[in-house]
């Protein structure tokens, strides 16, 4: 048992280690324990825990870089820069960071519990979602693009234009063809979303904090003071908290369409519950709404690679090859019955949530000094984020695309291009067409009318647009 | 603790000692990468040095094996590792490598499962699957069973009763397709033998093996019926269903698919005149005595046999001969026309 609890403490300091680095989020933090994963051969056990504790660690922590440097920590927590990273720039990192902490910790163990107990009854849930309601799940998340675009229209028109091509850009779903990668191989695969959030976000905001050295953000002193505040939010806006848990929960749980789309769902649900209250320039709902999403649909996300051994996101594929290593088959269906095995999935996540919670205020004062550092150090998060990227193939060609995105990202910064509105329009371009082609292939309009899941998010994916456009408040002046 | 730490020291000490470099044309966690890391975990204990992984992912697994051709085989230390969709993308796509230039260290030949939902009538029923590149031979088997003979084995004829009998589905990713036959959409899956015995071997799931390709002897050059799926070989079963065996044009490009994706499914290979490979040839004759790493790889790939040394290189020319100019062309129009795949036609291959 000590030797569990122990095992959930390393994981979770090494998950918020990896995790407060920016852009080397879950996927990173994984791999690098393919080295030591033969150690996990006589207790798989312990290798579960040790796994799920990490992810759980690196939900929350990829949210405090997103936070206090305006770098996605990872690509599920590009909405919580949106808000949380000017509140940071008004001195009000403590409070950002309080209502991460809280926000994540809460939604960690309420869903790291509701997706265990809900495991058994998983195989019969998804059967209720067919390719038409993951194509309306697509839909409606692009229809969120409205909220996070900037509020001159013709600049959301070129964000949304060069999301789409980018998104589409490597092999036609339809004939694995190529298209859109003028000759070079590399783009077969399409952009890489490492590369591109480094490029959009990583790239400008570190050329930026050096041009603007002189406005650093001011250096809080009320630490305490700030944490409760966000705190406070959190309780104060509990339904706001709870809904984009939710939102981050039901996506995780549909293999393919969860990532990074949870939580721009989630943070284009908070922005039209509140049309009267302006959100991109540090409004602590904006950060509320996002930030659960992205712990809850870690966890819902480990349901379909544990049951049907499908990878929901790029992170759970590295967790089933590691568990191939230890012994354990994730997918097959027996797995459920195992008591043991259960158990480690649940304790590893729900215990590194509240690890991570507790260690994270105690200590956050200290991850905070992020902001007084040098700006020589700058320097460093680049050739971290240079490392991060040639994770991909090692080669110079990851280095080229890295450069070809940050060419973007500064582009789009500068001429307030929203660079929210291009990612979540790059994220779903590419499996909303698939998705619509498979839709077409396997049903008529007449069997999709009786469908009331696919109907109910059309209908949603509608009202959604309709909001964005009717909301006098819609868009952003963040870019 | 002190084990741990060990593992840790030996990880560190394997990067940096690492001396044979599998590549691997995928990123970490493909069916191939896990296979990749289990040979090189046990490979490792019969080489002089470490053997460590390096992942070179790109679409359809083509760039990495592309940059083992093009550079890094002047390595000597370096091993590619392929796959069955390597085989396929060799006839049919446009690629820089050619097996015909490697020595094989050994291959394992591999089998595929099509199943299909108890009870649909293989001569009336329409049927769906989820499509996708390095699934060739499948779709070809298909439509031969389904359509049954054809005048001449005409590849028009074939064509028009696969329009109007099955729907390729194109664009579903990896493992999506088992649950789009789990949920009905998709009336047929195909498995690799392991995750068949894994997924669908509990029969309340209303599934059946439809048919296999069978496994390659060695002594024959010929494939023959697989030990693990009895009676179900797609000439087998073609045979009961029409009376006849299969044949014609469709055929020809079915049996060249299905040899150079299933015969060298999952295999290792060096660039000729490696100065290290009968060195490496011999650890795997090592490895493969070693029950332990048998028991690791069957787990992970199902009981099938490998084919180590020379007798590699003989079955790349076993396979060659099945690159004609009727074979080659029809499999190229079949990929064209019947699953929209941008195939070329490559005369190179007839040399």
């Amino acid at each position: 048992m000590i030797a569990y609890l122990l095992w959930i403490l390393a994981g979770s300091l090494y998950g918020l280690l990896i995790g407060v680095i920016p852009i080397a989020g879950v996927t990173t933090a994984l791999i690098t324990v393919f080295g030591f994963a033969p150690y996990f051969l006589s207790d798989p056990y312990a290798g579960i825990v040790f796994l799920t504790s990490i992810i759980a660690a690196c939900a929350a922590a990829d949210s405090y870089t997103s936070i206090l440097t305006g770098i996605p920590g990872a690509s599920t927590t590009a909405a919580c820069v949106i808000d949380g990273y000017p509140m940071t720039q008004q001195g009000q990192a403590g409070r950002a960071l309080g209502i991460a902490i809280f926000d994540s910790t809460v939604n960690g163990v309420l869903y790291g519990t509701l997706a265990f107990l809900l495991l058994p009854y998983y195989g019969k849930i998804i059967l209720w979602f067919g390719t038409p309601e993951f194509a309306g799940f697509m839909l409606m998340s692009l229809a969120c693009v409205g909220f996070v675009a900037s509020r001159n229209p013709y600049k959301s028109i070129v964000a949304i234009a060069l999301g789409l091509f980018i998104g589409i850009m490597g092999q036609d779903p339809a004939t694995g063809a190529f298209r859109y990668t003028f000759g070079w191989e590399y783009l077969g695969a399409g952009v890489q979303m490492i590369a591109l959030i480094s490029g959009l976000f990583g790239i400008p905001e570190l050329l930026w904090g050096l041009r603007t050295k002189h406005q650093r953000p001011p250096v809080f002193d009320q630490y305490w003071q700030q944490l409760r505040d966000g705190m406070r939010d959190c309780i104060q806006y509990k339904k706001d908290m709870m809904r984009g848990g939710f939102i981050g929960f039901v996506t995780g749980l549909l293999p393919g369409v969860g990532g990074a789309i949870g939580d721009f769902l989630a943070y284009g649900s908070t922005v039209a519950r509140h049309p009267d209250k302006k959100f991109g320039a540090g409004n602590p709902l904006g950060l509320l709404g996002c930030e659960g999403a992205n712990s809850a649909q870690k966890v819902s996300s480990m349901l379909p690679t544990v049951l049907f051994g499908i990878p929901a996101a790029p992170f759970a594929a590295i967790m089933m090859a590691l568990c191939i290593y230890f012994g354990v088959e994730l997918g097959t269906p027996t797995l459920i019955y195992d008591t043991d095995f259960v158990l480690s999935l649940a304790a590893g996540f729900v215990g590194g949530s509240i690890v991570v919670g507790v260690v994270s205020v105690v200590f956050m004062r200290y991850i905070v000094k992020i902001l007084e550092i040098p700006y020589w150090i700058y320097a460093i998060i680049l050739a971290v984020i240079v490392w991060a990227n040639m994770q991909y193939t090692g080669g110079w060609q990851d280095l080229m695309m890295l450069t070809l995105c940050g060419l973007l990202g500064i582009a789009c910064k500068y001429y307030d291009i929203s660079r929210p509105a291009l990612l979540v329009t790059y994220v779903v371009a590419e499996r909303l067409e698939a998705y619509i082609i498979q839709t077409n292939q396997l049903y008529t309009w007449d069997q999709l009318i009786t469908r009331p899941l696919f109907m109910l998010t059309v209908a949603v994916a509608i009202w959604i647009v309709y909001k964005s456009i009717a909301n006098k408040n819609t868009g952003l002046n963040y870019a | 603790m002190k084990r741990l730490l060990a593992m840790l020291a030996l990880a560190i000490g394997t990067q940096a000692n690492a001396d044979y470099t599998l590549i691997v044309p995928q990123g970490p966690g493909g069916g191939t990468s896990v296979w990749a890391s289990i040979i090189s975990q046990h490979l490792s204990k019969y080489t002089d040095e470490a053997v460590v992984i390096r992942h070179i992912p790109g679409a359809r697994d083509i760039p990495g094996y592309n940059e083992f051709h093009n550079k890094l085989r002047f390595d000597d230390k370096t091993i590619m590792v392929a796959h069955g969709g390597n085989g396929v993308s060799f006839l049919l796509d446009k690629v820089d490598y050619d097996y015909r230039q490697y020595d094989s260290i050994g291959m394992m030949n591999l089998d595929i499962v099509v199943g299909k939902r108890v009870g649909t009538d293989s001569k009336k029923d329409p049927f769906k699957i989820a499509g996708g590149s390095g699934m060739e031979p499948d779709g070809a088997a298909i439509a031969m069973l389904v359509c049954g003979p054809q005048p001449n084995g005409s590849i028009d004829r074939y064509m028009d009763c696969w329009r109007e009998r099955v729907t390729w589905v194109n664009g579903i990713k990896g493992s999506e397709r088992r649950l789009g036959f789990l949920r009905g959409e998709l009336n047929l899956t195909r498995e690799s033998p392991a995750a068949w015995f894994k997924f669908w071997t509990d029969k309340t799931k209303n599934n059946e093996v439809w048919f296999t390709h069978g496994t390659y002897d060695l002594t024959t050059n010929r494939q023959v019926p697989d030990p693990n799926f009895p009676g179900t070989q797609f000439e087998d079963v073609y045979k009961e269903l029409w009376g006849v065996k299969p044949s014609g044009r469709l055929y020809e490009a079915y049996r060249l698919t299905r040899n150079w994706r299933d015969v060298i499914q999952k295999s290792l290979w060096v660039n000729k005149g490696n100065p290290n490979t009968e060195k490496l040839r011999a650890a795997l004759r090592k490895m493969l005595a070693d029950p332990e790493a048998v028991a690791a790889i069957e787990k992970n790939a199902g009981r099938y046999t490998w084919i180590v040394g020379e007798d590699g290189n003989r079955v790349i020319d076993e396979l060659s001969k099945l690159i004609t100019l009727p074979a080659l062309k029809a499999a190229v129009r079949w990929n064209q026309e019947a699953y929209g795949f941008p195939s070329v036609f490559k005369p190179e291959l007839l040399k």
